[in-house]
């Protein structure tokens, strides 16, 4: 409703709704309502306050600012609070540019991004419109503008052709400003945690090493033990063979030895019988031939039963001795079978229990620690990258200057200038209660505040939006003392939310809560500003707000719906 | 003593093999039977587990062939030995020559008490029992059956020198 463009964020509770109707009272006495569709587009002005759709018809204004026709919104606020026709510088050429209201009212209203934002509250994040920002901020804190400022053109191909490079780096350098705002942690705070990582990941390397050397050990251990096992089972299984097949000679050598002492018996015996006339060749018992076949032998037959006898047992007892040592061999092997076999589960449990997963973990916390490392260091490489573009980038302007003869303006803002705003935002933060406030001072070239010795940007997001409201309204408060322009109000969206009382306020007076302060020092405004805070949390109980607060309930039936009022 | 001769050889010799076929010829008595079935029975006598009969008098042998058990030969010499002391008839007939149980045989038999030898006897009686109505066809048939490769080591070992 003050020039902005769309499109407006699509919510389903705005659904219905097509129109808007802004009321303004302004500090000369006159009242104007606005009225513009939600689609955007140009406005209508009607006099007087209207909380409806006037039926008269109402004076149109542009949306977009016009320095040759005054008949737009961004001329017509201008003009309201005294700075129509102003001009501001554009860039280091001292080209300069018509001031439009937009230029104004975003150092009046800051929406919830924008009020935690890690980068000047001068900048919108758009580095080529930093000149004509800070010349804005410049022209509220003197009053006066720069429509003294006449351009001082490039002329030489060289300059130009160096301009071009700037703006390339102008916008190389943004591209790395904009990543390193996604980054935790300032240039220093990551070659702390760099140097740390490594002295982590050295430590943990010597513990994995350790660990690693440890499973091989404990691996060869078990290799070693079922290797062993594996010898001894074959040993045990070719002990039983050997056994079997010696129980079989020995029931051999016990069924020799019994058919000998028959053979014995039945040749004794045979020899007592009366030999009769040979059947088979004819010869008498007196001359029967002892070579032929038929004369049997028996007699050596017997002798030699006996030699057999005997040698059977001297193998007898051979053969018992082996089985003995045998058998012992065998029983011994049952006997270390099963400490080998607990030993084994006892390595097998504790390597899948113990010794991998402890392996599997420092593997991983490894792995992790060199991850971090690796982006630690890739953001460590944004930083060095940024630092080589601005030296080019300066390179390059020094180049200009000493090549364009005369020098640039003068930088308008100065310490001298900055020093009073200082001093107002320090007596806010003050009177907040901000933590530990000692002295704030404004950096030309940071153009930002230092509070306490301390670059604001390098604190929480929480303090980072309250010293954003207390740049915000200690703006409008200097102007507004200093018969400066200002539009006299300021929007903060979700000033408080982020920020959190640290644990030892909680035994201080409520007069040292940050929160309650803050609500105090608004209501404390004079008449002619305003401040409209939107808050999600409730402001404290104690600070005496009245009916200031208007409560979205988010319930149908209960207070105001929300913004749109359902 | 003179050194000792293959054919002394204690196990299998003419003796034991002949002690064999006594037993076998007493426990026939007085039933005659062939050469051939007389080496049948020789292997037999001590492997009457195959006839689901006692328990084999010998131990198995790792190498279990019955060529290793039945040697024709040795029974023809083990049984002209038997017959120079009585204790082996040889009836001729229109069937053959048939070996029985001699004279001596009765006084023989009764007479050796070693373990082995009074359990080669039980053995025999059993194995006698067991054939007591087996004709030589039946006994052939049943020997085919029993030991398929036995009948032709055994034709083998018959056409061989003597």
């Amino acid at each position: 409703m003050l020039g902005g463009k769309g499109p407006l964020p699509d919510i389903p509770q705005a659904n219905g709704y097509d129109r808007v109707l802004l009321a303004i009272a302004f500090d000369d006495g006159s009242e104007t309502t606005l009225l513009r569709s939600m689609a955007g587009g140009r406005f209508q002005a009607f006099e007087g306050l209207h909380t409806s759709i006037p039926d008269a018809e109402g004076s149109p204004l542009g949306e977009i600012h016009n320095e040759r026709d005054e008949t737009n919104l961004s001329s017509f606020l201008l003009s309201k609070i005294g700075l129509a026709g102003k001009r501001i510088k554009k860039n280091a050429t001292d080209e300069t540019q018509a001031l439009s209201f937009r230029n104004i009212a975003r150092l009046a209203i800051v929406n919830e991004e924008e009020i935690i934002q890690k980068r000047s509250p001068l900048s919108d994040g758009n580095y080529t419109a930093n000149t004509a920002n800070t010349s804005v901020f410049t022209m509220l804190l003197t009053g006066v503008d720069e429509t003294a400022l006449l351009s001082r053109k490039s002329t030489s191909p060289e300059d130009q052709k160096r301009l071009a490079q700037i703006d390339l780096l102008d916008q190389l350098i943004a591209d790395a400003q904009k990543r390193i705002t996604t980054i935790s942690g300032s240039r220093d705070e990551l070659s702390g945690q760099e140097e740390r990582l490594t002295r982590a990941m050295d430590n943990r390397a010597e513990q994995l090493a350790f660990t690693e050397e440890k499973f091989k050990a404990i691996s060869s251990r078990r290799r070693a033990i079922i290797q062993k096992l594996e010898i001894t089972n074959d040993r045990y299984t070719e002990i039983a063979t050997l056994l079997d097949r010696f129980n079989l000679l020995r029931d051999h050598y016990v069924s020799d030895y019994e058919r000998l002492l028959g053979i014995r018996e039945a040749g004794s015996f045979f020899s007592v019988l009366q030999q009769e006339v040979c059947p088979t060749c004819g010869a008498s018992p007196d001359h029967h031939d002892p070579t032929a076949v038929c004369h049997g032998d028996v007699a050596v037959t017997v002798a030699a039963a006996e030699a057999e006898m005997q040698k059977i047992e001297s193998r007898q007892s051979e053969l018992t001795t082996t089985i003995a040592a045998l058998n012992a061999e065998a029983q011994s092997i049952r006997k270390s079978l099963p400490n080998m076999r607990n030993s084994l589960s006892e390595l097998s449990i504790e390597i899948e229990t113990v010794v991998s997963p402890d392996l599997r973990r420092q593997r991983a916390t490894y792995k992790e620690l060199a991850d971090k490392g690796a982006n630690v260091r890739e953001a460590l490489g944004l930083f060095s990258n940024l630092n080589d573009l601005t030296s080019r980038k300066a390179n390059l302007e020094r180049q200009n200057e000493r090549g364009a003869g005369d020098a640039t303006s003068n930088n308008r803002l100065t310490n001298t200038v900055v020093a009073p705003f200082a001093e107002r935002v320090e007596s806010v933060l003050r009177q907040w209660g901000f933590p530990a406030v000692e002295q704030v001072h404004f950096d030309t070239t940071a153009k930002d505040l230092v509070v306490s010795g301390k670059a604001r940007t390098s604190y929480g997001k929480g303090l980072r939006a309250i010293t954003q409201s207390a740049f915000t309204i200690s703006l409008m408060q200097y102007c507004a003392d200093n018969d400066l322009p200002h539009p006299g109000i300021v929007v903060l969206d979700s000033p408080l939310l982020s920020y959190r009382e640290p644990d030892s306020a909680e035994d201080d007076l409520s007069d040292t809560n940050l929160n309650g302060n803050f609500y105090r020092y608004l209501l404390g405004l004079e008449s002619d500003r305003q401040a409209i805070i939107v808050e999600n949390m409730d402001p404290p109980s104690d600070v005496e707000l009245g009916n200031r607060v208007v409560h979205f309930s988010g319930m149908a039936d209960e207070g105001r719906f929300g913004l749109f009022p359902l | 003593m003179a050194p000792l001769m293959p054919t002394a050889s204690a196990f299998n010799g003419s003796l034991e093999t002949g002690v064999r076929a006594v037993f076998v010829l007493h426990a026939h008595f007085p039933r005659a039977v062939d050469l051939n079935r007389l080496t049948a029975m020789d292997y037999l006598v001590v492997r009457t587990s195959v006839l689901d009969g006692p328990a084999d008098l010998h131990p198995p042998t790792p190498i279990m062939s019955p060529v290793t058990q039945v040697r024709r030969k040795s029974v023809q010499s083990a049984v002209a030995l038997m017959m120079s002391r009585g204790l082996v008839e040889q009836v001729v007939d229109e069937s053959g020559i048939l070996f029985q149980a001699g004279d001596n045989a009765e006084f023989f038999v009764t007479a050796l008490q070693t373990p082995y030898l009074r359990q080669l006897y039980e053995r025999a009686e059993w194995l006698a029992g067991y054939f007591q109505d087996y004709n030589d066809e039946a006994f052939d048939d049943l020997m085919r059956d029993l030991l398929s490769n036995w009948v032709s080591e055994f034709q083998d070992e018959a056409s061989g020198p003597t």
